[in-house]
């Protein structure tokens, strides 16, 4: 079987890029910065019952960065807000066969996640975690 | 010769060894400070490169002839990096200091919004095709740029005389992270415009 690029996979056919209206109920939306290479990643939950049933994502930056958004939205889905609390950007790292290069891409999908969380939280009346 | 770079031994004037971690000022012989002659800078690296052509080195050792390229590679390197207001800025931020980076990631959130908003905006302007709309804002980039800029030596000054530096470093550290930002936005104007 010909080698696939997971990267090249999630850059050509992004999963969940689009977003939710943010004062919608249930509705967390993080948006986080790469000072470094200047990309820009929005990432957006819809929660019910504490479990995380959609997820939308538009990441302006590299490839790397854009498949590592898409491939959270994905892991998210389906987690409770715990769970997806403990989602590490090695894993991604792990998943993507991320060049060290391009390792912050992964930390900026964390990072996008957690604000996600934490903007939901902040929003439905429960505490935000502490960072 | 004149004797102008750490690169070469003071005293018998050969060509010394050095670590990766080479400081590029001192190759260039300049002094380490935001301030440069432009002028100086391109003299410096003129000379140096004549100095570290491969011609001088092709009868010597393979020793001395390995350290020349990887000499020449060095101020490349340290020419590039030095010419550019920003990344001179940078390099010596992070020399001056090293541990300023946990604070580095943070941007208020109404930076953030509206870069993410500037780069909707472009990829609106792509879709309708509007050639002005992108050179327009191609200028305002050039414009914000210009003046993050004028605001450095300033910025470097102050960090010398400040009591409380760590004000000056952390507008600094702003400054710089403000404009890879816009670079990354002046980047994609500039390949749309030529589109």
């Amino acid at each position: 079987m010909a080698y696939r690029n997971k990267v090249f996979d999630h850059y050509n056919d992004p999963k969940n890029v689009g977003s939710f209206t943010r004062d919608e109920e249930g509705v967390g939306t993080g948006l986080v910065g790469a000072p470094e290479c200047g990309d820009v990643m929005k990432l957006q939950i819809k929660v019910e019952k504490d479990r995380i049933v959609d997820a939308k994502f538009k990441t302006f930056g590299c490839g790397s960065a854009i498949a590592s958004s898409s491939l959270a939205t994905e892991w998210v889905k389906g987690k409770s807000v715990d769970e997806a609390m403990k989602i590490k950007n090695t894993e991604i790292v792990e998943e993507l066969t991320l060049p060290p290069v391009k390792i912050h891409c992964s930390v900026l999908a964390e990072d996008a996640i957690k604000a996600a969380i934490d903007d939901y939280k902040s929003h439905n009346g429960v505490n935000a975690s502490k960072v | 010769m004149e004797l102008i770079s750490h690169l070469f031994c003071f005293s018998c004037k050969t060509l010394q060894h050095f670590p990766p971690t080479a400081d590029y000022f001192e190759a260039l012989g300049l002094s380490c400070n935001y301030r440069l002659d432009q002028e100086k800078l391109k003299k410096r690296y003129r000379q140096l490169a004549e100095e570290l052509h491969p011609d001088f080195y092709a009868n010597s050792s393979k020793d001395l002839q390995h350290l020349s390229e990887r000499g020449l590679a060095l101020i490349n390197r340290a020419f590039e990096f030095l010419l550019d207001p920003f990344s001179r800025a940078e390099y010596l931020l992070r020399k001056i200091h090293p541990d300023l980076e946990e604070k580095e990631r943070i941007m208020p959130p109404d930076f953030l919004e509206e870069m993410f908003s500037l780069q909707e905006k472009l990829d609106q302007l792509v879709a309708d095709h509007d050639r002005q709309g992108v050179e327009q804002m191609r200028m305002d980039l050039e414009q914000h740029l210009s003046e993050l800029e004028s605001g450095l030596l300033p910025a470097f000054e102050m960090l010398e005389e400040a009591e409380k530096p760590q004000e000056v470093l952390e507008r600094l550290r702003m400054s710089l992270n403000t404009n890879q930002y816009l670079k990354r936005l002046l980047e994609r104007c500039v390949i749309e415009e030529t589109e």
